[in-house]
């Protein structure tokens, strides 16, 4: 069982700071997903945690240990690249072996530790192939398996999935989910972009952007309660649908206005005290529904359909309603046609309010 | 219908060849001269090695020998005078042998440690020393010749055959430097990373890692230096004595003898035995120096 904590770290290449007084706390044997798009810092983030990157400022601690001026083989974490990074001239066997070679572990303890490893991760078989011989799957494979044999504390994974095709990126993503429940003592810090990964294997996700985290949290309180409209925007797809308005205060009925809509807030719960009117409605495509409801405060409204995309398990809509785009998801199939008026409704609770000059949640 | 029918009737069968067209007579017919421009001084060479002097007075130059000898290749490897010593090209021979086989492994362990260190591993002044060294690639040799006497006097190896070692590996050190920096620089940092992560220091990421991959830049950075080395004059000449002397030098030194009768056989004979080794590193390697090179140069 090993946390890990991130304390004040700044990174800088030349002029450009990367990262800015980060702090980060990972719980022992947590599931933490770092989530963010291509640039944002994660890779550099992970990299400090496993000492590859001489940072400018700040201090790494895992096992409460300050490791900030360790080696990457003393910290006790094993990593697993986006390019596999398998050493090409070696066989699986000796790839799997490398790290227990330098720590000049007996023979049969390696023997021992690469059978166990290759047999959970069914590349038995393999052993005797070099790397060339593989495919992508069984590439990665090995290379979580390079940090399997190490019994690590800390596993570090950067984009491990994102060079596979989308059959095995769905396969390997159930195993690694797998994986973790097997090596419950393990603590996980997993890179991606890809917010499905993210969701799935997550205990927590921790939402960066330019830098900077902007949220830590579990991965429904992400996607229900995003803390800004970048996280919104961010996590979902389709994406949220995101409507430009007003609020209005009247006899203590609050109601978000735009072009012909009126939304009830009486069920929406405030999380911040409105200090401005300019806002932005943002609601999820899959939470708005067919139909009519009659339960109070519950927003209903008539939309044209425009464009309809089935996607065979589900079907997505959009459609304008006074002149504001809306994408609606429909479970299953639906004979739904463009220039057809549909019924629908949202319920308040589900949606997210952002301020228009902080792009804070209300 | 009609039209699945019409390609069925049509010609079958690959695609036919012209052999005679223009552009294939300009190709062979250049490549043909190119060749007999290079193979007719070579020709003359063997030939006249292996004919006895009478013969070669009277005889024509392009003539094959009537009666073949090998009397001349016997005197130039061992009893041809140079100065004082009768026993042959044979001393310059192991004098150049000697002199190669450290120069160019030191030079090419050193260059390729160099070029990993620098490509890998960002250390203060890094830049700098990249800087310097290309620099140095492109210093012309000569404006370093009589400094470098002094240096080699003042370390005590001026004359010497580690002298000769010391500047071949020197003057060898930016454009292998060069090269396998490039090469190295082409290797993910991710795998670097990875051998980091998985306990292997300095020397262990370049022994068990960068080395293995680096073969094909190492076969080219031998032949580069092996023949280099070998067809080296100018620093032989300048910084060893006539008994260490490799063979370039000595060879020259048999076939500009002033004294007595100029025996052409035994100078072509001499001439080709000193160009035998690189020869032969260039047909046993023809296939991997040019693999070598495009993969060097593609990675790099
Ligand atoms: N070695 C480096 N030198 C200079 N800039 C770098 C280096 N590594 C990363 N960067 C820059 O740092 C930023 C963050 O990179 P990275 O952490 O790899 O992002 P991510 O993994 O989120 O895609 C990028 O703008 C990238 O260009
Ligand atoms: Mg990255």
């Amino acid at each position: 069982m090993a946390s890990v904590s991130v304390r004040d770290l700044t990174v800088r290449f030349g002029a450009e700071s990367i990262l800015e007084s980060l702090n980060l706390d990972i719980k022992a044997g947590e599931f933490l997903v770092l989530l963010g798009a291509s640039g944002c810092g994660k890779s550099t983030l992970l990299n400090c945690i496993a000492g590859l990157v001489d940072f400018e400022d700040g201090q790494i601690f895992i096992n409460e240990q300050n490791v900030t001026w360790s080696e990457p083989k003393d910290r006790g974490v094993g990593m697993v690249f986006q390019s596999f990074a398998l050493y090409p001239s070696m066989t699986v066997e000796k790839n799997l072996s490398f790290s227990l070679r330098n720590a000049r572990l007996s023979k049969s303890d390696i023997n021992a530790r690469v059978r166990r490893a290759s047999k959970i991760l069914r590349i038995e078989k393999l052993l005797l192939r070099k790397p060339s011989q593989l495919s992508g799957g069984q590439r990665q494979r090995v290379a979580i398996g390079r940090a399997l044999v190490r019994d690590v504390n800390v596993f570090l994974l950067d984009e491990p999935l994102s060079n596979l095709d989308a059959k095995l990126r769905a396969e390997l993503r159930v195993e690694l989910n797998r994986l973790h429940k097997r090596l419950e003592k393990t603590t996980m810090v997993y890179v991606t972009h890809d917010q499905i990964e993210a969701m799935t294997l997550a205990d927590r996700i921790a939402v960066m952007r330019d830098g900077i985290i902007q949220q830590l949290d579990s991965p429904i309180t992400v996607y229900n309660v995003p803390v800004n409209r970048y996280v919104a925007e961010f996590i979902g797809s389709p994406s949220i649908n995101m409507i430009g308005g007003v609020i209005d205060n009247q006899a203590n009925q609050l109601t978000f206005q735009t072009r012909g809509i009126t939304v009830d807030l009486s069920r929406y719960v405030f999380s911040h005290k409105v200090r401005t009117t300019s806002v932005t409605l943002g609601v999820r495509p899959e939470h708005i529904h067919v139909g009519e409801s009659r339960v109070p405060g519950v927003f209903n409204c008539r939309i044209f359909v425009d464009l309809v995309e089935p996607m065979g398990s589900d079907t997505l809509i959009w459609a304008t309603v006074f002149g504001n785009t809306l994408r609606v998801r429909l479970n299953g199939q639906s004979d739904v046609q463009p220039g057809d008026a549909l019924s629908v409704y949202f319920d308040p609770a589900n949606t997210s309010l952002f301020a228009n000059d902080t792009n804070l949640r209300l | 219908m009609d039209k699945s029918n019409s390609l069925d009737d049509g010609p079958r069968g690959t695609k036919p060849h012209r052999a005679l067209t223009r552009r294939n007579i300009l190709v062979y017919g250049t490549l043909t001269i190119v060749s007999i421009y290079y193979l007719l001084p070579l020709y003359v060479m063997i030939v006249t090695s292996l004919k006895g002097m009478p013969e070669i007075r009277w005889g024509h130059l392009l003539a094959p020998p009537l009666e073949i000898t090998f009397q001349p290749w016997v005197k130039a490897w061992s009893q041809v005078c140079t100065g004082l010593n009768c026993d042959g090209l044979s001393r310059g021979f192991g004098n150049s042998v000697r002199i190669l086989i450290p120069s160019t492994i030191l030079s090419i362990f050193i260059a390729s440690v160099n070029g990993y260190a620098l490509s890998k591993w960002r250390f203060k002044g890094s830049e700098l020393i990249f800087t310097v060294l290309i620099i140095g690639a492109f210093i012309p040799y000569q404006t370093m010749l009589y400094p470098v006497v002094i240096i080699l006097r003042e370390i005590g190896l001026m004359g010497s055959l580690w002298g000769l070692v010391l500047v071949h590996t020197v003057f060898g050190m930016p454009i292998l430097t060069l090269i396998f920096r490039n090469f190295f620089a082409s290797i993910p940092q991710e795998l670097h990373n990875a051998a980091r992560v998985d306990g292997a220091g300095f020397w262990g990421i370049y022994f068990h890692i960068m080395l293995p991959m680096a073969v094909p830049v190492f076969v080219v950075a031998t032949i580069l230096q092996v023949t280099g080395i070998w067809n080296d004059f100018l620093f032989g000449v300048v910084y060893t004595e006539p008994a260490d002397y490799p063979m370039t030098v000595q060879l020259n030194n048999i076939v500009n003898a002033v004294q007595g009768v100029k025996e052409y056989n035994v100078n072509m004979a001499a001439t080709l035995i000193s160009g035998l080794l690189p020869l032969t590193v260039y047909f046993l390697s023809g296939k991997l120096f040019v693999r070598g090179l495009t993969s060097a140069s593609i990675k790099g």
